[in-house]
């Protein structure tokens, strides 16, 4: 789906070009789910813009499903296939309610009045928002808003969404909402990046990139990422508690074929 | 700093009340974790205890101690960053305590070299340049700075990366370590629950449970019932425990560690470990699903408010028209009645109403009494200055034929949202479309600005309390000073610009061009009584300009 060689970009700071991501080269299947993580300020952000084609690369190669990105025909092409669902849901709604906030990249396609209503109410109740079709956008909870970006992002028939930290202002109930949702879309064969700074995310994931200052430090499975990599030491993360429990029983020689990533894992092994 | 709340109650407007006899003591020196879902009640607790804002009925009484000051550092902190450097930043908290400009330096040196902003690397940084993670150190930089006795943290590590939370509860120990109070507001529990003097969960506006986290731990349905999770160290300590593995519930992860090190787990014989490691693939159902309310193609709405668009579109050009020709008094209080009348039936409510031409009836009155000043000849004086009674009677007309026709956009807007809007106002503006004037965009942009006003309102009113947070209590109730209005322009201005910016990101990537034709999700309809309305409006604009010419 997305394969990027020696891939590099930089801002503008008055005179200066600031680097923000440094040689990356990674290659993203169809259908996949890759965390990505790293500090804040690393390029995660910028790279993942790049993906979408909001930035054009600098250096290097990038084509998405098959299309070159450096030309600006296929950019916008593409736009419509790699949808991004941001931090802020305030900044991602146009519509005055859920029912016309989906109905906007639908009119945008051209789809006939006719066809319309049933798209909209099938969309709106993927995402657990049919009673809500006509209430104020600004009466609903955090987590009903980032649904209601994941609707409108599914209104465009994506094949990946990119999720850019877009859990972090929700309380508990709100993330796991939006997790499980995105995890049944991948179930069902959508590409999913999920970008986020939380271990246990990451934990759950069958693969994770770690960025740090604009370069891709770790591409990977999480267990090589927890357990042998020597990166959590390094970026001073707190592993998941299953990990460094897994950690210790390693330690105290336990036979552990697969090392325990999460609370279910760890279960399984007591 | 001790703080004692009593029955407590808060709510905004005329809505549900969002605290609820809330009664707390919280001892000095002590860190109280405060933690709840979102709308329980948190944020504005905090804001109480700040002494921010007045609660509705109760108390918040603090302590005697020295120093007596409290310090609020708000979730957002693109919400409370003013000035042009990361020094001026600090040096303002200082000089509305009345600290000596001397002894400034240091104590912003100090302040922050403590939330880990080297002074000598960030000094002289813009605050809106830098990282979402450095910005929000600053605000602890800001609020350090003035020594505060009790300390309050509305949701400090999110969205920060593991190694600047670590860095954060740090600090926060140290800063218990030295006798501050403090409360954080916090969803992580994770980082936050084992370093807790106490705990305080809400739900529902309502204090849950009040106590130290031991018992939190012992029995998860207290949390549960809250809506909140335990930590993931606590659910293992837990289980272990049941199972003999473990001699006692641990308080946080290093003791669980510690417990199992202590006593190792029997090493099972022979193989049989198969842990899963695909993702959670738990096909959880979604919170609703129900049976959809069928959304009509244009939203029924009690009234005249869900007359067709144009109708109204019609009526405010008529009734625009009408009013610019009146030049006597009696057609222009007819009018006001009409007006009056039309925005009593709207459906909106007093509070909105008000707010809205709160602003405009100080700035009207004023212009009317500037028109009216006539120095020669005045027919009233009132000491230096003289009136005439015919420049005010003048001045008077236009001035109400002026909140008339502003009465007229608010009514057009308040009536008529979103894509109903956007259809009316490409339909009106449609015959422009031949000057070369993309009518799509101009729609498009009218419509989401008309729709993030409540937005921007709600930003400044964060960006006041940011600031009001700053002063010393001393300053707290008084008005707004030239200087300070400058200050909260320039966040505001960016906050409105990267937000613009986004949202023109978000329009894009939806496939927006206005060069291509577009489908329409709501269709206009003309219905009977929109034809009936029309000629309501007509036939009112008519006797308003036959009354006009007569009178």
């Amino acid at each position: 789906m997305i394969r990027a060689e020696h891939l590099s970009l930089s801002h503008r700071d008055g005179q200066r070009r600031l680097p923000v991501l440094k040689d990356i080269s990674i290659h993203i299947g169809r259908g996949e789910w890759l965390a990505l993580t790293g500090p804040n300020g690393c390029g995660k952000s910028s790279l993942v813009r790049t993906f979408n084609g909001l930035n054009l690369p600098e250096r290097g190669s990038l084509s998405v499903a098959g299309l070159d990105m450096r030309s600006p025909g296929n950019r916008s092409a593409v736009k419509r296939r790699i949808q991004l669902v941001f931090q802020n849901p305030e900044a991602q709604t146009v519509g005055a309610t859920p029912y016309e906030d989906v109905a906007f990249g639908l009119e945008n396609r051209g789809v006939p009045h006719g066809e319309m209503k049933r798209r909209i109410d099938g969309i709106l109740a993927q995402v657990g928002l049919s009673h809500k079709a006509g209430d104020a956008v600004s009466s609903l909870s955090g987590g009903e808003r980032q649904r209601l970006a994941v609707a409108c992002c599914l209104a465009l028939e994506p094949e990946m969404l990119i999720f850019d930290e877009a859990t972090s202002m929700l309380d508990p109930a709100g993330r796991s909402g939006i997790l499980q949702f995105a995890r049944q879309l991948w179930l069902g064969g959508m590409g999913v990046l999920w970008v986020t700074q939380r271990m246990d995310e990451l934990a759950e994931s069958p693969r994770i990139a770690v960025m740090q200052s604009g370069r891709l430090l770790y591409d990977g499975d999480p267990r090589t990422l927890f357990y042998s990599s020597g990166l959590p030491g390094q970026l001073a993360w707190e592993p998941p508690a299953a990990v460094q429990i897994g950690r210790l029983l390693q330690a105290q020689g336990w036979p552990l074929h697969l090392l325990p990533l999460t609370e279910r894992d760890l279960e399984d092994i007591l | 700093m001790s703080v004692r709340a009593e029955h407590l109650y808060y709510q905004y407007g005329t809505g549900r009340p969002v605290l609820r006899d809330v009664s707390l003591h919280i001892p000095g020196g002590t860190l109280t974790v405060l933690c709840g879902m979102t709308g329980s009640g948190k944020s504005t607790l905090l804001r109480l205890m700040a002494g921010l804002t007045e609660p509705a009925a109760g108390t918040v009484t603090r302590g005697a101690a020295s120093p007596d000051t409290a310090a609020l550092v708000f979730q957002q902190p693109e919400t409370q960053i003013f000035t042009g450097s990361v020094q001026q930043e600090v040096e303002y908290g200082l000089r509305q305590h009345h600290v000596p400009k001397d002894q400034r330096k240091d104590l912003i040196a100090a302040a922050l070299d403590q939330a880990g902003l080297p002074y000598g690397t960030f000094a002289e940084r813009s605050p809106f340049l830098l990282s979402g993670g450095e910005q929000r150190r600053l605000c602890i930089a800001c609020a350090l700075a003035v020594s505060p006795g009790l300390l309050l943290l509305d949701e400090p590590t999110a969205g920060l990366d593991p190694q600047a939370a670590q860095a954060l509860l740090q600090l926060i120990q140290e800063l218990r370590g030295s006798g501050v109070t403090l409360i954080v507001s916090t969803h992580d529990l994770d980082s936050f629950l084992h370093l807790a003097d106490k705990v305080v969960v809400m739900k529902q506006g309502a204090v849950h449970y009040d106590g130290p986290a031991a018992p939190l731990l012992a029995d998860f349905r207290l949390l549960e019932a809250a809506g909140l999770a335990p930590p993931a160290w606590a659910r293992i300590g837990q289980r272990l425990t049941q199972r003999g593995l473990l001699e006692r519930m641990p308080g946080h992860i290093g003791e669980l560690l510690a417990g199992l090190a202590a006593q190792p787990l029997p090493v099972p014989a022979g193989e049989g470990l198969r842990p899963a490691s695909a993702p959670a693939a738990a096909a959880v159902p979604l919170p609703d699903t129900a049976a959809a309310p069928e959304p009509p193609d244009t939203p029924a709405m009690p009234g005249w408010r869900g007359l067709d668009p144009r109708v109204k579109w019609l009526g405010m050009a008529l009734g625009s028209l009408t009013l610019l020709g009146m030049k006597t008094l009696l057609p222009l209080l007819l009018a006001a009645a009409l007006v009056a009348l039309l925005l009593l039936s709207a459906g909106i409510s007093r509070r909105r109403v008000l707010r809205f031409f709160r602003p405009f009836l100080l700035m009207f009155l004023f212009i009317w009494a500037v028109s009216g000043l006539e120095w020669r000849a005045p027919d009233v004086a009132w000491g230096p200055l003289g009136f005439s009674m015919e420049a005010l009677k003048r001045g008077g007309l236009s001035v109400l034929k002026f909140l008339l026709l502003l009465s007229l956009g608010f009514l057009f807007t308040e009536t008529t949202t979103g894509a109903p809007l956007r259809e009316g106002l490409e339909w009106a503006i449609a015959p422009l479309r031949k000057l070369g004037i993309r009518t799509r965009s101009w729609s498009l942009a009218v419509t989401v600005t008309l729709q993030f006003v409540p937005w921007i309102l709600d930003r400044l009113a964060r960006l006041q309390l940011a600031l009001k947070s700053r002063s010393g209590s001393g300053r707290r109730r008084g008005r707004w000073s030239p200087r300070q209005i400058a200050m909260l322009m320039v966040p505001l201005l960016i906050m409105v610009i990267g937000m613009g910016d986004e949202l023109s990101t978000a329009v894009e990537s939806r496939g927006y061009d206005p060069d291509k034709p577009r489908s329409a999700a709501i269709q206009l309809q003309w219905r009977s009584r929109d034809t009936a309305a029309l000629l309501a409006v007509l036939l009112a604009a008519a006797s308003l300009w036959w009354c006009s010419r007569i009178a």
